[in-house]
């Protein structure tokens, strides 16, 4: 991330957090030549079976990862301009039966309090997690336990984790590799890219505004996709009566299928192209302007040109597939076809 | 406009049984009785496949309603500040997205219903010159009121949409200046959606996949915008955790 960015929105939120109004300061920290002034933290807490934490920060990175044991071990380290700025950040542990409650307080009645905390923070592989900061990045990883993790400023990754529920932030990147959950799972950025790998749920939602949504490998029988003006591009099998809807405005749409479960597919595009790799028996073949040119009247199957709305079916068409964009392209590319490709 | 006409004058209480048994609320004694009519009477018969296609089709429709749980917490974060602001315009942001979301949802109906019409009754038994009843409009009649409907929803997204951005304006020198940017690219994103789906209209009136896109674009700029309306509201209070919590509805568009 750009840290001239991140910096600007750790002095309106200390502001904030000050009760003052937002006022824009110097970044002393990342202005060269002027010192940083750092100071540890480090405290250790059991965690039982069961347990969870909950992180809460307004600056500065975060690193959680699952490991063996029964503690939960937290290590930050404050930055600011002064140690006396330092000293006015506080990071409270409580810990209850079943959960441990991380969190920096800045002071109240003081303005422009310039100082980011950075955590690395190690806890049970079974334990839950929910973290939410407002500027910085979050890595997740290795976590078996609930997880929700939530940034307004920042990126987000997520590897290997068991019981995924939510990944979200307003301006940064959504990255995961590997992870799980039993029920649904939800994804979201407004300006970044949704990036998924490896993600196994009953449900799969991912959003962004800006930014492309690309789900890979992924294994869902649901699947809600939107971007306004990025790419989508799904890839992992299609589960029989799975339901699976991708939709962009201005961004191509994109399925590689690996052919072994069947579809029916809704497809449309007003000004892009349709076009498969998969041999697609239509059933219905277009929404012709009343003055459209010759040969493009209903009937034409996919790949034949711009503005149409396609409805076929591949195989036993057990699978439902609804792809739209307004602009883009939409295309239906046989996983042999993109690997041959990426060759 | 034309209507089809009823063959019996006891049709108006058996369109009334008609409605019942589409909703499911029909008394099971009287089955037989609908049944035995429907079977003499083509232009009931007619509305019950009508009200049957229209009833599939909006059970089909994707979920356009509002985000009924960013209004409720909307709704529950600003109450001790909304005073400061202009009432009415939050109100009346509220009830015009109501009103353009339901007018969404029934004209979608009416679209699907225009475009897979029911097959058409058998000519009517009732006597030339008999009373028109209004149980079916014609094609033409519901395109107009499609056409009419889709003006309203429109002009309804456009007033939830003006409302939410003069709270914006109002608020926004709350968050921090890089994000306000960020979020204000994105509605800009938003703005060119909603301007090519509307020059696609001009273009082609009745293209099904212009209209839809400019609905959609009109639904996540409000959705987009009433998330920063909280996160304003939450970043002013100084509530951090209030601030990440937005987060679960953010883009949720």
């Amino acid at each position: 991330m750009n840290s001239t960015h991140r910096l600007g929105i750790v002095i309106t939120v200390a502001a904030l957090l000050a009760g003052a109004p937002a006022r824009a300061a110097s970044i002393a920290a990342d202005t060269p030549g002027d010192q940083q002034q750092t100071e540890k933290f480090s405290k250790t807490v059991p965690l039982p079976k069961g347990g969870s934490l909950d992180l809460s920060n307004i600056s500065g990175d975060i690193v959680i990862t699952g490991g063996a044991g029964d503690q939960v071990v937290v290590d930050a380290v404050k930055r600011g301009r002064t140690a006396e700025e330092l000293k006015l950040v506080q990071i409270e542990v409580i810990t209850s039966a079943s959960r441990v409650e991380v969190r920096t307080q800045y002071p109240r009645e003081r303005r422009n309090t310039n100082v980011s905390v950075d955590f690395t923070v190690t806890v049970p592989r079974a334990a839950g997690v929910r973290v939410r900061t407002v500027s910085g990045d979050l890595k997740l990883a290795t976590i078996d336990g609930a997880v929700a993790a939530e940034s307004v400023s920042g990126d987000v990754t997520v590897t290997s984790a068991g019981q995924l529920e939510s990944a979200r932030t307003v301006s940064g990147d959504v990255m995961v590799d590997g992870a799980a959950s039993e029920g649904d799972v939800s994804f979201a950025s407004v300006s970044g890219d949704v990036s998924l790998k490896g993600v196994k749920a009953r449900g799969i939602e991912a959003n962004s505004v800006s930014g492309g949504v690309e789900l890979a490998d992924v294994t869902c029988s649901r699947a809600a996709v939107k971007s306004v003006s990025g790419d989508i591009v799904f890839g992992g099998p299609l589960a029989k009566g799975g339901r699976y809807s991708l939709q962009s405005h201005s961004g191509d749409v994109m399925v590689h299928a690996d052919g072994r479960t069947g579809f029916e597919v809704a497809a449309g595009t007003f000004s892009g192209d349709i076009s498969s790799d998969l041999k697609i028996v239509s059933t219905f073949g277009g929404e012709p302007p009343a003055d459209a040119p010759p040969g493009r009247g209903p009937g034409r199957g996919p790949g034949r040109g711009p503005g149409q709305r396609v409805r076929g079916t591949f195989g036993d068409g057990g699978a439902f597939l609804e792809l739209n964009t307004f602009s883009g392209d939409v295309r239906l590319v046989s996983k042999a076809a993109a690997k041959a490709v990426k060759q | 406009m034309e209507r089809e006409t009823p063959a019996d004058p006891a049709c108006g209480r058996f369109a009334a049984l008609v409605h019942d048994r589409v909703d499911g609320t029909l008394e099971p004694g009287l089955r037989e009785e609908l049944d035995a009519h429907l079977r003499q009477c083509p232009a009931c018969r007619a509305l019950d496949a009508d009200l049957i296609a229209l009833r599939r089709a909006a059970a089909e429709l994707p979920d356009f309603t509002p985000r009924a749980e960013v209004w409720e917490r909307l709704s529950q974060r600003l109450a001790g500040e909304i005073a400061a602001r202009p009432r009415h315009v939050w109100t009346g942001t509220r009830v015009a997205l109501a009103m353009a979301a339901t007018l969404v949802v029934a004209v979608s109906a009416s679209v699907w219903f225009i475009r897979n019409p029911a097959p058409a009754p058998q000519a009517s038994a009732a006597p030339s010159g008999a009373p028109a009843a209004g149980v079916i409009q014609s094609k033409d009649a519901l395109v107009q009121d499609v056409d009419e409907h889709l003006r309203i929803a429109d002009e309804h997204y456009v007033k939830a949409i003006a409302g939410l951005e003069q709270v914006v304006k109002s608020g926004e020198s709350a968050l921090d200046p890089a994000l306000a940017a960020t979020l204000q690219k994105n509605l800009g994103v938003i703005d060119q959606a909603i301007t090519e789906s509307r020059e696609a209209i001009k273009t082609q009136p009745n293209s099904q996949l212009a209209q839809t896109s400019l609905f959609e674009a009109l639904r996540q700029k409000v959705a987009l915008l009433e998330d920063t309306v909280a996160l304003i509201n939450v970043m002013r209070k100084g509530d951090q955790a209030g601030a990440a919590k937005i987060l679960g509805g953010l883009s949720k568009s």
